[in-house]
């Protein structure tokens, strides 16, 4: 039987140890994901999803469940994620501003035929292109499956930015794969 | 409707956000029209491929790394105070005030046979400047302030300098207790 997150933190303020492993094994990939789209590398990733395991675990007796876990690991992941990349601008993390992104209302065209591996692999590649502001909310919200009042809680933002930044990056994420189609049909 | 919705429209739908009619006349548009049904097509292609996009995965030494340093730090969370434990230390500092307050407030005679006579001795010593200085204002405010008065003040100042110290020792007590939970 899987055991709600709340039971097994209640476990771990018990004297359990072997819950960190559960929340560990259950989070590890979302955490390091959202890390990943954050800080762009794979080794300080990894290092801050560390960190943001061990402040979140250290840190449970004050986690007074009025939110979900996940919510609340990923507020402190997303932090502990901010100061790795402030840290690291210094030495320029290959992102793309995307922001001057030409985002028109364009039309698909008529003869477009998307095949779903395709289309999935062409995502995949530009989402790891957009802005990490960008990035996260589309993580946050299809692969998280956070709400916008959880994302607002995470991202420390109003509910109606946290609204028009996800359409934002939605909109950018659509334009550069037509903007792959149309460029593919040229050749 | 005689043009075309914009993406943000089919986006709104999409989430289930638009109002009921507007919904039901988006849809009738659709229905009918080729160029909006292939967008939104696209608009839930698009948020299928976001979603089934696969997590990144850290290397394998990742848990042990996180483990290790939570025992390296000795981060293990304290289990809470157990309910009970907070009004008996509770009680046990007030009867201890209390205590105090009584061996510091007998009769000169009194204070003289007491344990504690070489500790009140010293803080009135100590303290003999401010009780005077204060005995000194209160005369001149109150001239009828006599012997007695000017004992009862030495006590409500000792009194206070007790539970000024008893409070401390609670914010040093209660983690100390609680590091013994901890380390078991």
């Amino acid at each position: 039987m899987k055991h709600s997150d709340s039971e097994i933190i209640q476990e771990i303020l018990r004297g359990g140890e072997h819950g960190y492993a559960i929340l560990l094994q259950r989070y590890r990939a979302r955490v390091f994901s959202l890390t990943l789209r954050i800080i762009g590398r794979r080794e300080e990733a990894e290092e801050a999803a560390q960190d943001a395991f061990v402040r979140a675990f250290r840190a449970l007796t004050s986690f007074e469940q009025r939110s979900q876990f996940s919510t609340w690991l990923y507020r402190i992941t997303y932090n502990v994620a901010l100061d790795y990349r402030s840290r690291l601008r210094k030495s320029q993390i290959p992102f793309q501003d995307d922001d001057n992104a030409d985002i028109e209302d364009t039309r698909i065209p008529q003869d477009l035929r998307v095949e779903h591996e395709e289309l999935r692999e062409i995502v995949k590649d530009r989402i790891a292109e957009l802005k990490p502001d960008h990035a996260v909310i589309l993580t946050l919200f299809y692969l998280h499956d956070q709400s916008y009042e959880e994302i607002s809680h995470i991202l420390s933002l109003p509910l109606g930015t946290v609204k028009n930044r996800l359409y934002r990056a939605r909109r950018i994420l659509r334009s550069t794969v037509l903007q792959h189609y149309a460029i593919q049909e040229t050749f | 409707m005689k043009k075309h919705p914009s993406n943000s429209v089919l986006f709104s739908l999409l989430e289930g956000s638009l109002p009921k009619d507007a919904e039901h006349r988006l849809r009738q548009h659709i229905e009918h029209c080729a160029v909006c049904m292939q967008s939104l097509d696209f608009e839930k292609q698009l948020t299928r491929s976001i979603e089934e996009l696969p997590l990144a995965h850290p290397s394998p030494q990742f848990d042990g790394h996180v483990l290790s340093e939570l025992q390296h730090s000795k981060a293990i969370p304290h289990r809470p105070l157990q309910a009970w434990m907070r009004p008996v230390i509770t009680g046990l500092l007030i009867t201890t005030t209390l205590l105090v307050i009584i061996l510091a407030g007998g009769s000169g005679e009194e204070q003289s046979q007491s344990v504690l006579t070489p500790v009140f001795e010293y803080i009135t010593d100590v303290m003999s400047p401010v009780t005077d200085q204060f005995h000194e204002q209160i005369t001149l405010l109150t001239p009828s302030v006599d012997a007695a008065d000017n004992h009862t003040i030495r006590i409500f100042l000792i009194a206070s300098l007790a539970l000024l110290v008893i409070g401390s020792l609670d914010r040093l007590l209660l983690p100390i207790i609680r590091h013994r939970e901890r380390t078991g």
